[in-house]
């Protein structure tokens, strides 16, 4: 049954997150119900190669999962897996390319500024534009040109429209629902260390919070009492990141740093300021009013800051619950929405 | 500018699955008179000689439930949850409309053949 796993993984994958609980649930039920009729008729239980027939005969999970979707109006059911195939490999090309250059600048002798411009840029505009001339190019093909003639134009490309493949290579399926990619834990972590490292090294070099106005600035009152509970936070939070390498709690972990941040801010709004002061005695007029502004953009910006750590509580603790939920049971006549097309 | 027309056996394609696609329908409406969960409604569907693959059906089971001509609810049977789809008020009433609908263009396409 691991290749059923699998396949509905796969195919959860492609499906919007809303959908997903309702739609896996229902296609392995109907999976299941089928094989069993096939052993029951055969009076033995069927070999991997016959199950990898009966998933075969299902379709690819890139496909079957585009029916579910809104999205094929534009790029037809038989050429949305192939499109998605393209549009990352697209995509992830681009961010090598901008990697490379960023790495070259940098070599160079270029400033950190100047040499990351192109990554900060790329998810608002080299991105944007790699799906922009992905998603025009496959729609053309798709009006004009047709899957059908695509698919005669090259044995390969039967691989990506989903004739050749075989369940036999799709991924594991995660061992528990909630378990997050491993990847993305990697990358919370280095995230984790970074803040942490960061918190732990502003005392001695300012200059990482203040920047080149660490010459005239300090850390006030505020900053100074928030320090230890914050570092404290962000210490727990890197070691929650490291239990997290470790399945099955990898979202509950994830949802602990989550609350975790909520209460650093909490505790930073909680003590209140000034958070920032002049760094000498006596500052200049000039500066004693730039400083109000300053503590003004602060205090909107922990505003700020607050909101979205909610809101992204929020979205996670939701997002969790809806994962480990099982579809309901109880007799209630279900009133999900379904994808209108 | 020439254009291209698509060659016959994809037309014919289009032409039978646009065809189909009513016909699903109706046949799936019209099965839902008794309650059925998808591996069911398939099978029964199959068996009267109306195939249905599931990338086919169970997206056209939540349109049709979005529209309200559907009910569904999980229930357990047999040890395992199951989604359970019958015709609601709305739904039988329009199955009937269809009904008079698909009578009356099977006659005129009678006498037109």
């Amino acid at each position: 049954m691991d290749l059923i796993e699998r396949y509905l993984h796969a195919v959860k994958t492609h499906l919007p997150l809303e959908q997903q609980g309702d739609v896996v649930a229902e296609l392995g039920e109907d999976l299941r119900s089928r094989i069993e009729a096939r052993e029951s008729e055969l009076g033995r239980p069927l070999d991997e190669s016959e199950v990898v027939a009966v998933l075969k005969a299902v379709g690819h999970p890139g496909r079957l999962a585009a029916g579910y979707g809104p999205w094929q109006q534009l790029i037809g059911r038989a050429l949305f897996p192939m499109y998605i195939h393209i549009l990352k490999i697209a995509l992830g090309l681009a961010l090598l390319v901008n990697v490379v250059v960023a790495a070259v600048l940098f070599a160079t002798g270029h400033s950190v500024g100047e040499s990351l411009r192109g990554l900060i840029a790329f998810p608002f505009l080299t991105a944007i534009l790699v799906f922009g001339w992905v998603t025009i190019v496959f729609a053309i093909i798709d009006a004009k040109v047709g899957p059908a003639v695509l698919k005669d134009a090259r044995s390969s490309l039967k691989t990506l429209l989903g004739e050749d493949w075989d369940p036999r290579d799709l991924p594991p399926a995660p061992r528990h629902q909630s378990s997050v990619p491993l990847w993305q834990v990697v990358l919370d972590l280095v995230g984790a260390v970074l803040l942490l490292a960061w918190w732990l090294a502003v005392p001695s070099h300012p200059f990482l919070l203040f920047g080149p106005g660490a010459a005239f600035l300090s850390p006030g009152p505020g900053l100074l009492a928030s320090y230890l509970p914050v570092a404290m936070l962000a210490a727990v939070a890197v070691v929650a990141r490291v239990i997290a390498l470790w399945p099955p709690r990898r979202a509950v972990l994830g949802l602990v740093c989550r609350v975790l941040g909520v209460v650093g801010v909490a505790v930073v709004w909680w003590i209140g300021g000034p958070y920032i002061v002049p760094a000498m005695a006596n500052p200049p007029a000039d500066l004693a009013k730039a400083m109000i502004w300053i503590e003004r953009t602060v205090t909107v910006s922990l505003v700020v800051v607050t909101i979205i750590t909610v809101v992204d509580l929020i979205k996670d603790v939701w997002r969790f619950r809806r994962a480990r939920r099982p579809p309901a049971v109880a007799a209630t006549a279900s009133t999900r929405p379904g994808s209108p097309r | 500018m020439s254009h291209t027309a698509p060659p016959p056996d994809e037309i014919f394609e289009n032409l039978r699955l646009e065809l189909r696609r009513g016909c699903l329908t109706l046949a799936v409406l019209a099965q839902l008179k008794v309650e059925h969960y998808g591996y069911t409604l398939r099978k029964a569907l199959a068996d009267l000689g109306l195939a249905i693959d599931e990338g086919t059906l169970y997206p056209l089971l939540r349109r049709l439930e979005t529209q309200g001509l559907l009910v569904s609810e999980w229930r357990e049977e047999d040890k395992r949850n199951k989604r359970f789809y019958r015709l609601s008020p709305t739904g039988r009433q329009t199955l009937k409309q269809l009904l008079v609908e698909w009578q009356h263009l099977n006659q005129s396409i009678d006498r037109i053949l």
